[in-house]
This record gives C-alpha cells, structure tokens and sequence, in this order.
C-alpha cells in the first residue's frame, strides 16, 4: 500500500494546492482508485466479465442449454474453444451465458441487502433507545446464522430457482448493511453539522436526507462492491448444491457440479467455471478493496 | 401398521438400495473379466466369472468387504442382510440363479394348500447347525415363533407376513399356517430374516444370539473385531448348497474374512492393493478407471428397481391420457442409459424392472422412441403449434416441472428428459427439492411430476404406488383407476406363482396404457473380482454366490 499512500499524498497536495471547491470529493475518489494497482486490475477483471457477458451472443454461436450427444466431451479445439460438456454443450457459450446469471444474482442480492438493510440502520443508529435495541437484538440473532447456512434455509422453505436465490442471499446479507449504517450514523449524528441542523429546526427526516445519508454512504458501496463477490460466490454455492438456478440453465455453480465427476478425462468441463468464478470474484474483492483504500479517510 | 409397509418407496440414495438389495439370495450374472465391449452390452445372460482350469484348489482365504459392521449377525436383530449373514445362514428357499424360479435350500420340497393359506414344506435331512444340533421341523417353528415374538422386536418380522403358526407334524415337514393368504411368501422366505436358527443356540443364547451366531450356512463364526473384521471358518460339514452351484458341499476356502472399511476411497485402495478379493458395489467415480485398468472381472449387476416419470394425473395437463402417452413416446431411453447413466444401467419398457419378480417381458403396451407418433397424439389432444416451439390449447403452453432430488444422477436425466420432450414441443422445467421435502410435498398433490427412482425385489411394490387407498402416502401420482386396484389386490392374494405373473402382466398392461408413470431406466452395479478369485457369481441383486469360488494366485 506504500504506493497508493504515496500517491495519495501528491493528489491530497494538489488538491490542497487549488481551491477547495474544484474538485469534488467523488472525482479524487476516483482518480484514486484509478491510481490503485489492484483496484486496476479488478476493474479489468469485472469490466471483462461485464463484456463476455453482455456480448454472449456473439462470443459462441451455441445454444448454452442445447445438448449434441455427438460431441461430448470434446476437449478444447477450433469448433469449440473451450471444449464441450458431457451433454455436448459448448463450454465458451455456457460460461458466457453464466456470466450474466451471476451478475445479475450478485446486483439483486445487493440492492435487496441495501434496499432492506439501510432504512434499519439508519432507524437504529438516528433514532437510538428502545428502537435501536430492538432492531440490533433482531441483526444480533439474524447474525447468528452463517450466510451460507441461512441462504440454503430460506432457499429450502422458498423453494429453488433464480428469484429465491437472490431473494436468500439479500437476506442473508441485510445484518452486515444495516450494523455498518448504523455504526456510521451514530458516528455523524454527533458532529457538529447535525447538531446545528437540529437546532434550526430540521426534521428528522430532512437531516437523515441532507446530512446523515451522504457521510455514510461511502463505506456503504465500499462494503456493496466487496459483497458483489460474496453474493457471486454464495450464488454459484447454491447452484452447485442443486438449490440455485435449476438446469439446463449456464449456471458457473452448476457447471462446476455437473463437471467434477468427469475431472479425470476432462478437466475444462469443471475447471473453466471454476475460474471464471474465481476471476470474477476477485475482481470485485480487488476492485472493492481500492474503492475503500480510495474513499476511507483514515487511510490518507 | 407393518413395519416393512413404510419401506416400500421411492428411494433416494444407492446405499439403501444396496442394503436392500443384499436381503436377497438370487441369481443371473452379468459379463465377468469380460471386454469392455461385453459389458456395455445390454442385460447379460448368467455368466461365470473367471471360468475354472482344471480342479478347483482347495485352501486360501476369500477376503470380502462391508462399509461399515453389520447391526447383528443375529438375522433377527438387523434391518438388513450383508455378506456375513450370507455365509453363516442359509434359508428355507433359495431362488433360481438364472430365472424366477424358487429351488429348494434347507427345504427339499413344498405344497400349497387350503388356497394359498397353508404351505407345507418337506426339509432337507441330515442338515445339521454349526453347533451339531440337527436341522428339523422344530427348528422352523422356533426361528418363526421367535421372529414374530414381540419380544425379540425384528425388524424383518413383517416379511413372514399374517402368519398364524408353524405345525410340526414329524422332524422333517413343517407347515406354515397363515391368516390370509401371503403371495409374496416365497420372495420372503429366500431372505436373511428367514435364515434358520438352531433352537438350542436360542435357548443358551437367548438374545446374544448375534454375538456368536449359529446357522447352518458354508462359513461359522470364529471372531468379530468390531470396525476391523468378521472371521470366519470353513464348515466342513455342509452338504446342501443349493442346486445352481457345482460345488453342493463345503466351500474351497478355509475361511473368511470380511474387513469392515468404511470410507469409499480407501476400499477402492484396498482392493487396488490386493488387500481385498472382491470389491462389491464400486463407487461410480472408480468404476470407469478400474474398468479401464483391464485387471479385474468385472460384474454389472441389474438392480431390482429403476427411474420413472410420475406423472400426477390431477393436474389438468396431465388428466388427458393421450397427453401421458405422448410423453412415453417421446422419450428416448437408449439416450438416459448411455447420456445419463454412462451405460451402466438397462432401458425400462414396464414400471417394474426386469429383476424385480412379476416383471413381464414383451409388453404390447410398452412405449420405444416414436417422436412423431407423440406428435400426432399431442395433436389429437388438441395442442397445437404455439411460441418458442411449445404446443399450447386454450393459450396456455404444454409445460410442466419436475420435482427430483438434488443428486447428480436424477439430474441429469432431467435435462436428457428436458431436451427429448423440448422435440416434440413439450416444456419440462427441473426443480431439485430436498428429498424429505419433496416426499413430504407430494401427497398432497402440489406437484405436476417426479422423476426419482425406487427399488423392490417384489411386483406387490406396484400396490403401494397406484393402489387407490394409498392416495395420501406413497401413491404419488394420485393415481385411481378400478381395474388396476382390482388387478393389485388380486396380486396379493393370488399365491400360485404362475397365477400371479398373468395378474401382473395384465396390470402392466393397463399401466403402460394409462402411463401415470414414464418408465426409464434400471441402473446397474459394478462389482470387482481379482483375477486369482475362481468361479464366482454375482446374481443379478449384486449378492455374491461364493460356494464354487477357490483361489488360484
């Protein structure tokens, strides 16, 4: 980190060096991340995953859910780059097509988590007292169950498929949201600005608005961003257990299942999701991992 | 509530199987040290394994492996038969290695009277038990008394069925007196829980019967290391193996040995090292390479039970008949044998499968591959051409879901399945359910389809899936029809085993006809032999029939 703390030092100088106002808080963040190697290369890794993605029809002329019993197995040639099933199904084009479940699962599952962990935090970390308790012994206990464990169980009352998938891993991700919300609102709600909007008579809802949501939402997408790959990898977790999306569908989970019993003659059918899953996941972790070297001012 | 009733159903994993599977003493063999070729071949007719050069050798020890201790070696005290229960006991009746005939084992011969509600059998003389009490009359009273005697509290004791008692009229006929009349008695009687005990090892023993057990069987017992071994000795007195064997008297071998391993990979090992003589029910990831090592014989074993597509004929898309056979037409079983089963498994043309006892071969009803003859049935029922190439009546499209458990196997029938029915313009979704939920879910009619398996030795299984009065349990296709409920109590009652196959057949028929179910395919097991062990057969349950094995290293 030594050179990320250096070159922030040399953009904190020139930011101090012009007038405060001529750069926003959000443009050095950025140009901070952009300087942060391995924030670089999560941003190459996701970018690269959003592309195979949204160009999957272009990538692989194959039906992902199409079986040919003809070529089974087939190992990776022209015809199919990255080899076929054991159904015969192109590989490249499941991969492809299994990029964009995972994104999406990952998106959902964290705009669930923040849609449903943010107002509690935000209650529990303003409003303080008996609200507090009751909403932080509820996270307490929700807390209490592994993310995993806790998905596969609302997955089990739920029923399998898409939705329920990213339904369970929202869920499971709303305690971590809401205890950092509120961690963070109690920290600005003593500042000094919050006060003085309280003296001039702000509602409540005002300063939550004006004040309070802008100073804790930086940590926020920091912890979103890092959860994109924990929601990924509890998504293709699921499908790998049977729970996730159901077949035929490209799922990386499933692909890695369904693969794994043929590991000795063919390796590509387990070990391509697999990576994709481990690159993919990665890119967030690093690309999350900069965003919150860039925007944690303790850090500088 | 007999407490086997609850047993009968779908299954979920191979080891319940397996353990069913070895309750049984039964024959046909499948192609042993034979060419891959030979194997993959389609149900074999009985086989050897590597065949005899000159005269069987005598000594040597046969080393036989189990996954884990049996509960007991007292047949009255285990849920399930094994390998050691196998050697130490023998039963009344044995089946037929090669057909569904029932030979003679410790009885020579029977009589069926009083419409089916009393059978008489004649015993072998001169049998004698392991501890020099001789085998009579009096000794099959004893074992049944103590079998259905609460006290003793077996879990096979439902198999003898609505027994009233045993009369002895001298040491060598026993009759076995029923309430009703108990077709599946002979399917029972061949099965461990109706081994014969010796009565004055149950009068010293009591109920440690299980720790030094007594039978009449090839092997006795000498030692139990729990999680190690079982060792036992040669019999020297046998002399009434049953007739399919070449060798009637006391076995090769001096002895025995069954080495308790429980983790899968390392009885592979152990048999890779030469450790064990025979590797039963191999574990499907090793048995592609052991097969390609070219070193070992090889047995693949049909198994008493198969796939199927229930069909749960309440929902609307399904109430149609033409509909249910359209689907049976549609499907291409060759495809599930070699795409979904890698091989290892035969085509069903019949709910039951060609082990089970009652099956029928040649069917007129049974479905082959014939797209365009489901089209035309689709068609008929006035489904027509709709979007993304799915028949749709009335604007709604021909789609279904398909509850199944998480396991490899089922799934990937399913997605096989998906893309045969997606020809003929029929939607099949998957959904993989837990398996406790999705037996818990299916009484009460929530789901359009199953596709699980089950396995029984026995047609009686059919009752518990079609029978009307089992709507809210194990009829999971909530399936009625007044011919088949009558064709299924007859079966249960019908006791002449040439009687009953003709009630079974019919019911096939009406079955296939009226295709509540899809039948698919009936998986194999592999088992593994060393090359020095002679003579050996597997029958088709996959149980080892040892009596003619001798070692040649």
């Amino acid at each position: 980190m030594l050179s990320s703390t250096r070159e922030s030092d040399t953009v904190e100088a020139r930011a101090a060096a012009r007038p405060a106002r001529a750069r926003s808080h959000g443009a050095i963040g950025l140009r901070r991340v952009a300087r942060h190697r391995g924030a670089t290369l999560g941003i190459v890794l996701v970018a690269g995953l959003l592309l195979l993605s949204l160009l999957a029809p272009y990538v692989s002329r194959y039906d992902p859910a199409e079986p040919h019993f003809g070529a089974r197995l087939e190992p990776p040639t022209a015809a199919y780059p990255l080899g076929t099933d054991s159904y015969g199904r192109d590989v490249l084009s499941r991969v492809a097509y299994g990029g964009r479940i995972s994104l999406v699962v990952g998106a959902v599952s964290v705009v669930v988590s923040f849609v449903v962990g943010l107002p509690l935090g935000v209650a529990a970390g303003y409003a303080g007292g008996r609200i507090d308790d009751l909403i932080m012994r509820i996270i307490d206990v929700w807390l209490a169950f592994p993310e995993l464990l806790l998905a596969i169980g609302i997955v089990a009352v739920l029923g399998p498929g898409l939705h329920n998938v990213m339904l369970a891993i929202g869920i499971s991700g709303v305690p971590g949201v809401c205890r950092l919300v509120r961690g963070n609102v109690l920290a600005v709600k003593e500042e000094s600005y919050v006060e003085v909007a309280c003296a001039v008579g702000g509602t409540a809802m005002h300063i939550v608005r004006a004040h309070v949501l802008p100073n804790v939402l930086a940590p926020v997408v920091v912890l979103l961003t890092l959860r994109l790959g924990t929601a990924i990898l509890a998504g293709v977790g699921l499908s790998f257990l049977g729970l996730g999306v159901q077949p035929p569908a490209p799922e990386w989970g499933a692909m890695v299942a369904e693969g794994r019993t043929y590991l000795q003659q063919a390796w590509w059918v387990s070990t391509i999701p697999g990576a994709a899953i481990f690159l993919s996941v990665m890119g967030f972790n690093m690309f999350g991992d900069g965003l919150r070297d860039a925007l944690d001012p303790r850090l500088h | 509530m007999r407490a086997w009733a609850s047993r009968p159903g779908d299954r979920e994993d191979r080891n319940t199987k397996i353990a069913r599977r070895r309750l049984l003493t039964r024959a046909a063999v499948a192609g042993a040290g034979a060419a891959a070729s030979g194997w993959l071949s389609g149900l074999a007719s009985p086989q050897a394994g590597a065949a005899a050069q000159g005269a069987p050798r005598r000594g040597g020890t046969l080393t036989l492996v189990l996954a884990q201790d049996p509960p007991s070696l007292d047949p009255q005290k285990t849920p399930s038969g094994d390998a050691s229960h196998f050697l130490l006991y023998n039963m009344l009746v044995s089946a037929d290695r090669s057909s569904d005939a029932f030979l003679p084992e410790l009885a020579d011969s029977w009589a069926i009277g009083e419409g089916g509600k009393v059978i008489t059998f004649k015993l072998h003389p001169g049998v004698k038990f392991h501890d020099g009490t001789p085998f009579t009359s009096h000794a099959v009273q004893a074992t049944i008394s103590r079998l259905v005697d609460p006290q003793t509290a077996a879990p096979g004791a439902s198999w003898i069925g609505p027994i009233d008692h045993v009369e002895t009229p001298d040491d060598v006929t026993a009759r076995l007196v029923f309430k009703q009349p108990y077709a599946p008695i002979f399917s029972s009687l061949r099965i461990i829980f109706l081994a014969m005990l010796s009565p004055a090892a149950i009068a010293k023993l009591g109920p440690n019967y299980g720790q030094t057990p007594v039978g009449a069987g090839p092997f006795k017992f000498r030692q139990w290391i729990p999680g190690d071994r079982i060792v036992l000795d040669r019999y020297a007195d046998y002399a009434w193996a049953p007739r399919f064997y070449k060798n009637r008297g006391a076995p090769y071998v001096d002895g025995a040995v069954v080495r308790i391993i429980p983790d899968e990979s390392t009885r592979v090992i152990a048999f890779e090292r030469g450790d064990l003589d025979i590797l039963p029910q191999a574990p499907a990831q090793a048995v592609s390479r052991l097969i390609q090592t070219n070193k070992y014989q090889v047995f693949r074993t049909p198994t008493d039970g198969g796939y199927y597509l229930g069909l749960n004929v309440t929902k609307p898309i399904f109430s149609d008949v033409r509909v249910r056979q359209a689907l049976g037409w549609a499907i291409n079983r060759d495809e599930v044998v070699d795409y979904a089963l890698e091989k290892l498994a035969v085509p069903m043309d019949s709910p039951l499968a060609p082990t089970i006892w009652g099956y029928s071969k040649g069917l007129k009803h049974a479905y082959h591959h014939d797209p365009d003859r489901a089209r035309r049935l689709l068609a008929e029922a006035g489904w027509k051409p709709g979007a993304n190439g799915v028949v749709q009546k009335d604007g709604r499209p021909l789609a279904f879901t398909a509850w199944t458990f998480p396991l490899e196997t089922n799934v990937r029938i399913g997605v096989v399945l998906q893309n045969q029915l997606k020809q003929v313009g029929v939607q099949m979704n998957i959904e993989q359910i837990e398996t406790a939920t999705l037996l818990a879910r299916t009484p009460s009619g929530q789901h359009d389809a199953i596709l699980i398996s089950y396995g029984w030795p026995d047609a009686d299984i059919l009752y518990y899936f079609f029978h009307s009065s089992r709507m809210a349990t194990t009829n999971r296709v909530h399936f009625s029809n007044p011919q088949v409920d009558r064709l299924l109590d007859e079966g249960r009652v019908t006791v002449d085993p040439a009687k009953r196959l003709e009630v079974y057949r019919e019911l096939q028929e009406t079955l296939l006809e009226q295709a509540p179910w899809i039948p698919l395919a009936s998986p194999y097991a592999v088992t593994f032999a060393q090359p020095w062990v002679r003579d050996l057969y597997v029958d088709k349950y996959g149980d080892l029939l040892t009596n003619d094995v001798y070692i040649q290293k």
